[in-house]
C-alpha cells in the first residue's frame, strides 16, 4: 500500500514536471528544493536578492570534462562566487548511468578537481532537471537577485568536446553576469545547450 | 563499483580523441563516387560512417544534445571543397530529450570544384581531418585523418568500390519542394502550425534547421487538410523572437523528403 501510494506520488511528480512550465528567460525562475552532496537542504527561495547560476553536471561526459579539465569551470565558478553569486551544480544523472554519484564521491570529485560550486545538488530521480527542462551536461541557467531567468542556455559558443576551444571562447555565463551586474540588458540571453544528453530515469 | 567503470569510460574517451580512426563504435571512410576524376569537372566525395549497433552521430541540427560531424580539408592547389550535404535524419532519444540523427550507416556526400590543368595519368590526394562525437547511453569523441587518392583521366569510366553507397545517400538528400507546393506556418501561443499544401502522407515529420525554434522533444502532431497537411510544432523555450521564416526538412516516408521553407505569420501584436 505503502509502496504503491509512493508509486503513484512519483507519476503524478512526473506528469507535473513535464509540461512547459519549464524556465523562460524573462519568467520567475521556479523555486526548488534539494538536497546537496553535504545532505543540506536548498531551496531557491533562500537565495533570493542573490544571482544564482545552476550548472548541469556529469563528471563522465566530454564536454563537462573539456570544462573541468582544463581549469575553466572551477576558475568561473571561483570568480563569480568571490563576487558574491551563488553557484550551485546540479547532477541529474539516474543511479545506473553515466554521472550518477553518491554524495561522498561527489564530495571527493570536488575536491580532486579544485571545484568550488556554492554547493553540488544531487538529483537522481531528475525532478530538479524535469523542472528546468535541463537537456545537456553542461547546460547554464542565470538568475537575477529578483528570481528572474535571465540566461538559459550553453555555457559558451564553442560546441565542440574539443578541449582547444576553451581558449578564446566567449563565456555566456559570464556575459550574462557581467552585463546584468552593470545593469545593462544581457545581449545573449538564450543559447542551444551542447553536450551530452541529461541522463534521466527510463 | 560505479566508480570503476566511470574510469573504463573515461579512459576510451581519452584514447578516441588521441586519433584511433576505428573506434569500435563507428568506421569512417573517405569515399569517392567515380575511379577517377577529371580536370575541370566537378567531383563528388562522401564521408561514409558505419555505427555499431545503438551507436548514433548527428544530423546538422543535433537537436537537444550532441553535435554534428566536421570535416577540415586539405587539398591539393586549386582543389576547392563544397559543404557537406546531410541525408534526412531521424529523431533519436526518448522522453525530454530527443536528438536528430543517424544510425547504422550514413554518407554525407560533398562536392569538389576541380582545377582544369591537371595532366592525365597524375594522381591526386585528398586529406580530411574529420571529428565526431558518437554517443549510445554515454557520448565519446572522436577524431581521424583519412585520405584518398584518384587517378587524373581525360574521361570518366572508372568505377569506384564505393560506387553503390552514394546512390541511397542521394535519394535521402532533402529535394526541392515541387512548384505546386505551398508552405506557410501561422504563429499561435505556444506553437507554430506548419501547412504544407500539396504534401500527403500521415507518416510526417518536421527537422527544424534552427536549433531554437521549435521545441524537439514535443510530440508532432500531424492533421490532413484538404489537398495537403498540417503539423503543430511547439515552440522552443528558447524562442525569443518570431523567426521570419521556418526553415527545416520535411520527411514523409522513407526516401521522401522535402526542404521547407514556410514564412511565419505572427500573432497580432499586443
Amino acid at each position: 500500500m505503502n509502496k504503491l501510494g509512493i508509486a503513484a506520488a512519483m507519476v503524478v511528480a512526473a506528469v507535473l514536471a513535464v509540461p512547459a512550465q519549464a524556465a523562460r528567460v524573462g519568467d520567475k525562475a521556479p523555486d526548488f528544493a534539494a538536497t546537496d552532496s553535504n545532505g543540506v537542504q536548498r531551496t531557491l527561495s533562500q537565495f533570493a536578492g542573490k544571482y544564482v547560476v545552476l550548472e548541469w553536471h556529469n563528471n563522465g561526459c566530454p564536454f563537462v570534462r573539456k570544462q573541468y579539465n582544463s581549469g575553466n569551470m572551477q576558475k568561473l565558478q571561483k570568480e563569480w562566487t568571490t563576487r558574491g553569486v551563488v553557484w550551485l551544480t546540479v547532477i541529474s544523472s539516474a543511479p545506473g548511468k553515466q554521472g550518477y554519484v553518491t554524495a561522498a564521491e561527489e564530495n571527493g570529485y570536488l575536491k580532486q578537481m579544485n571545484a568550488v560550486p556554492t554547493a553540488a545538488l544531487l538529483d537522481p530521480a531528475g525532478s530538479l532537471g524535469h523542472l528546468y527542462d535541463a537537456k545537456t551536461s553542461p547546460h547554464m541557467f542565470v538568475i537575477d537577485p529578483a528570481g528572474t531567468l535571465i540566461y538559459n542556455g550553453a555555457i559558451d559558443d564553442q560546441p565542440t568536446p574539443d578541449p582547444a576551444s576553451v581558449a578564446g571562447a566567449k563565456n555566456y555565463v559570464a556575459q550574462a553576469l557581467t552585463e546584468a551586474m552593470a545593469g545593462k540588458a544581457v545581449s545573449v540571453s538564450t543559447s542551444r545547450p551542447y553536450g551530452c544528453s541529461v541522463k534521466y530515469p527510463d | 563499483m560505479n566508480g570503476l567503470v566511470g574510469t573504463v569510460i573515461l579512459l576510451a574517451a581519452a584514447s578516441a580523441w588521441a586519433g584511433a580512426a576505428d573506434s569500435g563504435r563507428l568506421k569512417v571512410e573517405l569515399v569517392s563516387a567515380t575511379g577517377s576524376l577529371q580536370p575541370g569537372r566537378p567531383l563528388l566525395l562522401g564521408l561514409h560512417f558505419e555505427l555499431q549497433p545503438h551507436w548514433h552521430i548527428y544530423w546538422r541540427n543535433p537537436g537537444d544534445s550532441g553535435v554534428p560531424p566536421q570535416v577540415r580539408w586539405r587539398l591539393p592547389p586549386g582543389f576547392q571543397a563544397g559543404v557537406l550535404q546531410w541525408p534526412a535524419p531521424e529523431r533519436l532519444g526518448s522522453g525530454s530529450v530527443i536528438d536528430y540523427g543517424y544510425q547504422d550507416s550514413v554518407l554525407l556526400p560533398v562536392e569538389l570544384q576541380t582545377p582544369g590543368n591537371l595532366a592525365a595519368g597524375a594522381s591526386v590526394t585528398f586529406a580530411a581531418e574529420v571529428s565526431w562525437v558518437v554517443c549510445s547511453d554515454i557520448c565519446v569523441p572522436g577524431k581521424a585523418e583519412l585520405t584518398l587518392t584518384l587517378p587524373v583521366r581525360p574521361a570518366p569510366g572508372e568505377r569506384s568500390p564505393s560506387q553503390e553507397l552514394f546512390q541511397p545517400a542521394l535519394a535521402h538528400l532533402p529535394k526541392p519542394m515541387p512548384p505546386a507546393w505551398k508552405a506557410e506556418a501561422k504563429e499561435e501561443k505556444d506553437a507554430f502550425v506548419l501547412t504544407i499544401l500539396g504534401a500527403g502522407g500521415a507518416d510526417a515529420s518536421f527537422f527544424p534547421l534552427q536549433a531554437d525554434q521549435v521545441d524537439n522533444a514535443a510530440p508532432q502532431t500531424v492533421t490532413a487538410v484538404p489537398n495537403g497537411l498540417r503539423l503543430t510544432l511547439r515552440k522552443s523555450e528558447l524562442l525569443l523572437q518570431v523567426p521570419g521564416s521556418l526553415e527545416g526538412v520535411l520527411t514523409l516516408g522513407p526516401g521522401r523528403a522535402y526542404a521547407v521553407s514556410a514564412p511565419v505569420r505572427p500573432l497580432p501584436g499586443p
